[in-house]
């Protein structure tokens, strides 16, 4: 605490990432290890103190043990196999129909005008509660996943696609229609590639939500997946376990945010620059 | 292309601007009627198309209840009374997340904006919690909490925290340096120059934060309900109507949930961000 800066000058530092270590490093670096080993020891030492219900958090070296080769890697793994493949596919109707819509409704003012308050209404109703809908339509299989995760991740991307085809800069539009292109080179020249970056942050908000609908889904009824095991180990007092899974889903996430930050990074370097 | 600004969490708040030159005139009456015949049209045709097909077709109402059958189980005495007290249920746990989860946030956020250190301590921490699919934590939440109040909201909370956390975090730290710097140079104290410069000119960004706070939290207080068997409210409604495949009672659940989210989420929030900017606006 000491060493910053009384008035730090540039405060300016991006929040998307840490700060760059200028100044304090050894207090920075040592609170961050003193931090993460009081954690790390009070999950080691409390549990077994608290002895009347310790059996509802698992020590430490129980849950690496379970995270060791000698885990359940089998069942974790299936698992999360079925999840994914789930938050794929699901994803991949709701990008589908969003990128869509939100074109058609970017383009005409009079549908957008028409369909907009149902789809801010539909945004405000929590996806997770179409869960038991979408078991009664599709079953208790992976398809009712499917479309849990395609409805709750239609709306980001229907909302920032209709948001970048409406804001299209008219001038570029009307300087294109001067020189006399056609309505499809002028969605395909200026419409189109004007859609890359906010699609990619609806899609950065989708991918999160797609993980969470699918495992939201299979809490509530479902045959297989991460939803199921939790709630499997959570039954049998397996919390070792159950927090190994956990533990590893931090790291699936983590990957997911990671693939689309770069696929945006990719894609943003291949376009041709204006 | 502006890359900055789409990449920023407030990029997701963005929504099309509203219509400028009506179609029909300029006359406020043909301006109301641009911004209120197009969706009663498409709702009233809607409503009878699915109506049309259902009976035409004869689809079961297993499948889509009719919007009658939906309107009938509305309108029963005894729909009302149990809907009543469920979304009560359901919006305390809610309220009380919400301003447990996200009043933390704000201030855990505002610490990490102000403080470098607690920054880069903390900050590891709230990204893989960030990146954990917290609806996975649910019946954990359960395991320690009880089936009740309590569970709800701390869940709730739970969802409602981490976007204040960054909503906050991000929006301090995008404070016009010129205005810091200013302040700095006129000999405001720390405090002075957080309560007078900094926070003033975040506000906005801590609302928008706020906004997607609580509806997290009615997210989480549904969840909650589904995972906790006797902790009531919509959530369990739900799914009570879901085991006994009353598919048009649960469409009537899902419109309260619907009128609910926008309440809270559009109308009050209206009225919230209206408030604050008015409050802040002699400061700023």
């Amino acid at each position: 605490m000491t060493a910053a800066p009384k008035h730090a000058p540039s405060a300016g530092a991006l929040p998307t990432g840490p700060p760059p270590p200028r100044g304090g490093v050894v207090v920075r670096w040592g609170g961050l290890a003193l931090v993460t080993v009081v954690l790390l020891a009070a999950w080691q030492i409390l549990p077994s103190g608290v002895q009347g219900n310790g059996s509802s958090v698992p020590k430490l070296d129980a849950v690496l043990k379970a995270l060791g080769p000698s885990g359940e890697w089998g069942n974790y793994l299936k698992a999360l196999r079925v999840t994914l493949g789930e938050a794929f596919f699901g994803l991949i109707v709701g990008f589908v129909a969003g990128v869509v819509l939100g074109v058609l409704l970017g383009e005409s003012r009079i549908l957008r005008q028409g369909f907009y308050p149902y789809a801010v209404a539909l945004q405000a109703l929590p996806p997770i509660a179409l869960a038991p809908i979408f078991v009664i339509w599709f079953g208790l299989g992976m398809e009712s996943k499917i479309g849990l995760v395609g409805a709750a991740t239609l709306f980001p991307i229907l909302v920032s696609t209709m948001a970048g085809v409406a804001e299209t800069d008219r001038g570029r539009i009307e300087m294109a229609t001067a020189f006399g292109a056609s309505k499809a080179q002028i969605r395909r020249k200026i419409v189109f590639p004007g859609l890359v970056v906010p699609i990619f942050s609806g899609l950065e908000i989708s991918v999160v939500l797609s993980f969470l609908a699918a495992i939201a889904g299979e809490l509530i009824s479902a045959n297989s997946g991460i939803g199921v095991i939790l709630q499997v180990y959570q039954r049998d007092f397996r919390l070792a376990e159950e927090f190994a899974v956990l533990t590893i889903l931090v790291v699936v996430g983590l990957v997911l945010a990671l693939l689309v930050r770069l696929a945006r990074h990719v894609v943003l370097e291949r376009m041709p620059n204006e | 292309m502006n890359k900055v600004t789409a990449a920023s969490p407030r990029a997701r708040r963005r929504e099309p601007a509203a219509p400028r030159g009506p179609l029909l005139g300029d006359g406020l009456l043909a301006r109301a009627a641009f911004l209120i015949v197009p969706p009663v049209v498409v709702g009233l045709l809607g409503v009878l198309l699915i109506q049309l097909v259902i009976s035409r077709f004869e689809i079961s109402g297993v499948v889509i209840p009719k919007p009658t059958d939906v309107y009938e189980v509305m309108s029963s005495d005894l729909f009302l009374e149990q809907v009543g007290q469920s979304t009560w249920e359901t919006w305390k746990a809610t309220l009380i997340g919400f301003v447990l989860g996200a009043g933390s946030g704000v201030v855990l956020g505002a610490l990490m904006a102000e403080s470098r250190v607690a920054r880069f301590v903390l900050y590891p921490y709230v990204v893989a919690f960030q990146s954990l699919p917290k609806i996975a934590l649910a019946p954990v939440c359960a395991l320690w909490l009880g089936f009740g109040l309590t569970m709800k909201f701390s869940f709730s909370g739970m969802l409602a925290f981490f976007p204040a956390v960054i909503a906050t975090l991000a929006a301090l730290s995008t404070v016009p340096e010129t205005r810091v710097e200013m302040a700095t140079a006129f000999c405001a104290s720390r405090r002075q120059r957080f309560f007078r410069i900094s926070l003033p000119s975040a506000m906005p960004g801590i609302v928008s934060g706020l906004e997607i706070s609580m509806a997290f939290a009615l997210i989480g207080a549904i969840v909650g309900e589904f995972v906790a068997p006797s902790a009531g409210g919509l959530g369990q409604l739900l799914l009570t109507y879901s085991e006994a495949i009353n598919v048009a009672a649960e469409f009537s659940v899902l419109v309260v949930l619907m009128v609910l989210g926008v309440l809270q989420n559009k109308i009050l929030f209206g009225v919230v961000r209206a408030g604050t900017e008015r409050f802040f606006e002699s400061s700023r």
